[in-house]
């Protein structure tokens, strides 16, 4: 009676590799994922917080609402506080990645966004940003190590 | 028989009816025209006793008074009345009258009688004009003027054998009389004084824009200073109060002109409910009455875009 213990060890030989290739990859498609989310959501409470303020001078002149003049930086520095949270994941610094973002207000509606092509009926603040994220597991697999996350995100007051 | 009929037939000659004036020469003469009627006068046209000289406006009091001013005179002419108006009633005579006729400082036409005159030509009453004697009076009530409701004027004939109405001639003589040159009315009264507007609306300032509503930012706090208008200025509050609407944080419900009610909204309304605060305000230029201003307060908060 022949043994096939030889042929199960060649075949875990040859497999293994590739399983531990599927398996981190797929270990840190989920882990970019989960990352890319929560920049999107640092782009978000960064346009809500732009939003979450409305310019006094002319609530008192007319009792419209209108974004306040410095909503856009409001916006950005926004950002980078809450990218602060993912430094140790980020390519590159909060600050960096923040100021490298494309905030936009539109205070006059309704308004198109020329970069996004979305339609503003309210006064809105929008970011985009490319933000780059580390990805080491690709690296091991021979893939770039830096990958990026763009997210865009828009908040009006309603 | 044959020979009776051929008889009758042969010296039968026509029948003549006898004319007894055969033998008369008559001549009618020459033709004459009948003898032409006496014109007379219409039972309705009058012998002009008294002409137009202008019209008069005289007040006294409250009341003031729109008549006709006239002149003893006879030029021979005739008028008939065609029209009488009351007050602010038109009639198909206007702007047919050389005179006009007067308008009421609130527009409407006076009241009146028009009149059209005549001259007595060899082809019967011959029309010349068409005039308006005004007579009227408007009495002010108040800050409001309105006309005291005057039948409408009746021409009274005198009691002679023919009327002669106080009516208005122009003659047909290349040198017409200037008794159709009415004189300039004297100015009308200054109208009343307006009545003063007092109005109230809430500001955010205490000098600010008055508002009917405000957007708001949710867990914002705001200023309402309740403020009061007499005729467009503002005029300085001496209380207000806060009789309804409400909101999650109010600082206080009333206050004089140094203190703003302060409010705070920290929950969300449904999608399109305005919240209304209405205020009760006072002030020393506006004695004796309490006003009202509302304000609607439109709750926002920040959202996502979609």
């Amino acid at each position: 009676m022949r043994s096939d213990g030889g042929s199960a060890a060649v075949t875990v030989i040859v497999l293994l590799p590739l399983l531990l290739v599927v398996t981190t990859g797929v270990l840190q498609l989920g882990a970019l994922r989960v990352l890319a989310s929560r920049v999107a959501t640092a782009a978000d409470l960064a346009t809500l917080a732009a939003v979450d303020d409305q310019d006094e001078a002319e609530l008192v002149r007319s009792g419209g609402f209108r974004l306040a003049p410095d909503a856009t930086a409001v916006a950005r520095r926004f950002f980078a506080l809450n990218l602060a949270t993912l430094a140790d994941e980020l390519a590159t610094s909060p600050d960096a990645a923040a100021a490298d973002a494309d905030v936009a207000a539109f205070p006059n509606v309704p308004a198109l966004d020329p970069l996004t092509g979305w339609r503003y009926e309210r006064p809105t603040v929008r970011i985009a940003a490319a933000v780059p994220v580390r990805t080491p597991a690709f690296g091991t697999l021979l893939l770039p190590r830096t990958t990026v996350v763009n997210v865009r995100a828009a908040s009006a007051a309603r | 028989m044959l020979v009776a009929l051929l008889s009758l037939a042969l010296f039968a000659q026509p029948a003549a009816a006898w004319d007894p004036f055969a033998d008369d020469d008559f001549d009618p003469g020459p033709y004459t025209p009948p003898d032409r009627a006496p014109f007379v006068i219409p039972e309705d046209v009058y012998l002009v006793t008294e002409v137009y000289t202008g019209n008069a406006v005289t007040t006294a009091g409250e009341t003031t008074t729109y008549s006709t001013t006239t002149e003893r005179d006879t030029p021979g002419t005739y008028a008939r009345v065609i029209d009488v108006v009351g007050t602010g009633s038109g009639s198909a005579f206007d702007g047919a009258s050389f005179n006009g006729r007067t308008n009421l400082p609130d527009g409407r036409q006076v009241a009146g009688t028009y009149y059209e005159d005549f001259v007595v030509t060899s082809g019967g009453l011959v029309s010349v004009n068409i005039v308006f004697f005004q007579d009227d009076r408007e009495t002010r009530i108040g800050a409001s003027s309105s006309p005291v409701p005057t039948p409408a004027p009746t021409p009274v004939p005198q009691p002679s054998a023919r009327p002669t109405p106080v009516i208005a001639v122009v003659p047909v003589a290349p040198t017409p009389r200037p008794v159709a040159t009415p004189e300039p009315a004297p100015e009308p009264p200054p109208p009343p004084p307006a009545p003063r507007v007092a109005t109230a609306a809430v500001a955010l300032a205490r000098d600010g824009a008055a508002l009917a509503q405000i957007d708001l930012l949710r867990g914002r706090s705001v200023h309402l200073w309740p403020r009061a208008f007499l005729d467009g200025i503002p005029a300085r509050v001496r209380t207000w109060r806060l009789v309804s609407g409400t909101a999650d944080v109010v600082s206080r419900r009333d206050g004089g002109a140094a203190e703003s009610c302060d409010v705070m909204w920290l929950t969300l309304p449904p999608v399109g409910t305005v919240w209304t605060l209405r205020f009760e305000v006072t002030s020393d230029e506006i004695p004796g009455r309490t006003l009202t201003a509302t304000i609607g307060v439109a709750v926002r908060s920040p959202a996502l875009g979609e």
